[in-house]
């Protein structure tokens, strides 16, 4: 006879934490399954993947370097000795791949993340009344502005609200963020010299190129004034309350930050850890969710328990609670949904995947700017991310990098040796382009598209047999026509009003991109990691998987949470945004088990 | 060769290449392990001629012999010159990659035993964060020697860079 919970929660990462926490603060009691092992969550653990990060860093690169390989739950984008190409865990039905990874072990991708942390602009949630585009959610950005309050205060988010009105972000009278802003790098600075009051035209209008200060899960200096006064205690490391009060300029937020200064769910997760309700389960993966076919109701989650990762063997479990909550990553809800034949009556169920098209430029200013340092980004061009330009064309966001050009100071040193330039020559040649090295990453609007999807096969499983997700990927014209704008008009805008040279080329074949061709140029595409779409909410059950309420239309118990939920992707890095919308999932929940 | 003869040289030498001071790179603590590193992968026959043309170089008296030094018995070797590179790399970026095995043959000479060409070696975490190219520019590694709360907001303390531009400055007028 197994124990029974009010709610069993797949995934035990920030939205599986977050939920966890909502409902064991109203002491309900929650089985939490993690597919990974416990890892990072051991202080012993996580300085043994900050040292990977030093001993073999070099070679097995971002972002999954330091994190093991696991064949009984695998990562997409875990590194494979001795050259760092990945252990195979998608499968492609495309041509072209989808290049965004997650991390299965406790604690989730928020370990790797960077911690970006801005709001949705109200558009995003209305871009088929605003420009004909995609369709509208069941919610509008009002109806969710109280839950991303809640997970600024869960996350930690360091802000000023001046910075963040824009396109109609608003927040309610005296609202502070938690914590202030981050100080801005002096590459942030230079280019806010420089585009002060500077414009480009997009698509027939004029938008101001202007700089701000973006919102990070990242520790600064608490803002006194926060929650009418009471202020706001930095949450330390999980493991250590010496560490991580505040970021230290340690440059490294991703893979790993040393301190964890930066938010990573190990934190809402030691809170938990503490809850007599809470039950964590690590090494536990998700293979079957069983229904009652009378009514619906999920009974209960098959899972297979291993004790040594990598080993075949495993004991399969049946977990059983009043709630069943999906709350790992999109791909991985959409698979576990697909392997149960749940949740499916709209065929939504894993289409719409969506990610942020990433893409470099970049250049040497004419003065020093100094990057290499601090956190790896701390301001962006915000303002193009809504506009008229969207009937046309993708939004996009374009992210100050304080880390220089990518392949950085290898590159360079290379190029002086081949050259035989050697000793001081060298050094002095060396410093002179390493503090002018400026570059710009444009994330990209994609639209939800019904081809863009994961999908399950029998020939394609784990270490444990469960499946692996068989992914589609292609990138719209939409898309596309942003990439061109971002390149052709407003990368030559800020060339030019800041006196940069550019250096930006993106020849066929270079490792990690995916080299895509439209109009006769050619881009070197990356993925951001902002994995989103799989399960779409909406208002009705023919054309999305979950209600507003994240509660899937199909089974009257379940829930599918985090940024699978998300109808359109804007241009926010989406954590903050799944987050938001867990806690909200998580209110219904509680008056589901009233 | 004494073995501290080989030390004194591996290091003199390694300031040569680097750009960096004695001093500075026994300030690593990296120095042995480097040239213990060097001797393993390069072999017996390949070391005897690194360190005969490390020796020409260091004893060289004044910067234009010893330029010029390096002009014949380094930079024109197809065997010392990469491994050269090799040790540049290693002091600027703490890693280290096994030589194909071309560049043995090259000199006649058998791959130490055990060793893979191409695979990158794990070093000390040491290695990592003593990187040079990081401070070359006023910069540090990512994740190691963090320089405080909101330094990255102003221009870095910066003589290494001073003190790089100055003399190269005085090799333009020289």
């Amino acid at each position: 006879m197994s124990a029974h919970y009010d709610a069993v929660i797949v995934g035990g990462g920030v939205m599986g934490a977050l939920v966890a926490r909502v409902l064991s603060q109203a002491g309900k009691s929650v089985l939490i399954l993690e597919a990974g092992i416990e890892g990072a969550m051991n202080p012993d653990t996580y300085r043994q993947y900050l040292q990977t990060l030093y001993t073999e860093g070099w070679w097995r690169g971002l972002p999954n370097g330091p994190y093991p390989w696991n064949a009984s739950a695998p990562s997409p984008g875990i590194p494979s000795p001795p050259n760092g190409a990945a252990y195979p865990y998608y499968q492609y039905a495309t041509n072209l791949h989808f290049l965004s990874d997650y991390l299965r072990m406790l604690g989730g991708t928020t370990l790797h993340w960077q911690g970006t942390s801005m709001r949705l602009v109200p558009n995003d949630f209305r871009m088929r009344s605003a420009y004909g585009q995609a369709e509208n959610w069941p919610i509008t950005y009002d109806d969710l502005e109280p839950a991303y309050r809640r997970a600024e205060a869960e996350l930690g988010v360091s802000a000023d609200v001046e910075d963040q009105r824009i396109f109609g972000v608003w927040f309610p009278e005296g609202y502070v963020y938690p914590m202030h802003r981050m100080p801005q790098s002096r590459v942030d600075r230079f280019f806010d010299g420089a585009l002060q009051g500077k414009t480009v035209k997009l698509a027939g209008g004029t938008y101001p190129l202007k700089v701000i200060s973006i919102p990070v899960a990242r520790n600064s200096t608490p803002n006194p004034t926060y929650n009418l006064g009471e202020g706001y205690d930095a949450v330390p490391a999980a493991s250590d309350r010496d560490q991580g009060q505040r970021c230290q300029g340690n440059s490294v937020c991703m893979p790993i930050c040393p301190v964890q200064a930066k938010y990573t769910a190990l934190k809402t997760i030691a809170l938990l850890a503490r809850q007599p309700t809470v039950v964590i389960r690590t090494q536990s993966v998700a293979s079957k969710l069983l229904i009652d076919k009378e009514s619906g109701r999920i009974t209960g989650v098959e899972y297979k328990r291993y004790d040594k990762p990598g080993s075949p063997t495993f004991a399969l479990e049946t977990a059983h609670g009043t709630l069943v909550v999906l709350a790992a990553n999109a791909i991985e809800n959409a698979t576990l949904l697909l392997a149960s034949n749940a949740a499916n009556s709209s065929g939504q169920v894993g289409r719409n995947l969506m990610d942020h098209p990433y893409l470099y430029v970049w250049g040497l200013a004419k003065s020093r700017v100094f990057p290499f340092r601090g956190p790896d980004t701390t301001s962006g061009v915000e303002s193009l991310r809504d506009g008229q330009f969207r009937k046309v064309h993708a939004s996009f966001r374009a992210s100050l990098s304080n880390w220089g050009w990518s392949g950085e100071p290898g590159n360079t040193i290379k190029t002086l040796l081949q050259a035989n330039i050697y000793g001081k020559a060298l050094r002095a040649q060396l410093a002179d382009q390493m503090t002018r090295m400026v570059k710009i990453g444009f994330m990209f609007e994609q639209l939800p598209s019904a081809d863009n999807r994961v999908t399950i096969d029998q020939r394609y499983r784990d270490g444990l047999g469960n499946y692996r997700p068989v992914l589609s990927y292609q990138y719209q014209d939409y898309s596309l026509k942003g990439i061109e704008a971002a390149v052709n008009t407003v990368w030559p805008a800020i060339t030019g009003y800041a006196g940069i040279e550019n250096k930006t080329s993106y020849p066929a074949g270079a490792p990690g991109y995916q080299h895509v061709a439209y109009n006769g140029a050619g881009y070197n595409l990356m993925g951001s990691g902002h994995i989103v779409g799989t399960h779409r909410m909406g208002s009705h059950r023919k054309d999305s998987v979950t209600d507003r309420n994240m509660k899937s239309w199909d089974h009257p118990n379940l829930y599918v949470v985090g940024t699978g939920n998300q109808v359109t992707i804007g241009t926010a890095n989406p954590t903050l945004t799944g987050a938001a919308l867990s806690i909200r999932a998580a209110d219904a929940m509680l008056q589901d088990l009233r | 060769m004494t073995p501290s003869a080989k030390r004194a040289v591996f290091l003199a030498f390694s300031a040569e290449l680097t750009g960096y001071g004695e001093t500075e790179l026994e300030g690593t603590g990296n120095v042995d392990t480097y040239q213990a590193l060097v001797e393993q992968q390069a072999g017996p026959i390949i070391c005897d001629m690194f360190y005969a043309a490390a020796e020409g170089v260091v004893q060289a008296s004044g910067a234009a012999a010893r330029a010029e030094a390096m002009r014949i018995d380094v930079l024109a070797s197809p065997t010392v010159w990469p491994l050269c590179q090799a040790i540049v790399t290693l002091w600027y970026l703490g890693g280290w990659t096994t030589p194909p095995a071309s560049w043995y043959h090259g000199a006649n000479s058998p791959m130490p035993p055990g060793l893979t060409p191409g695979n990158p070696i794990t070093l000390a975490a040491q290695a990592y964060t003593a990187q040079l190219a990081y401070r070359a520019a006023g910069a540090h590694p990512p994740g190691a020697n963090p320089t405080g709360y909101g330094s990255w907001s102003l221009d870095p303390v910066f003589g290494d860079f001073v003190a790089a531009t100055l003399h190269a400055r005085l090799k333009v007028r020289s």
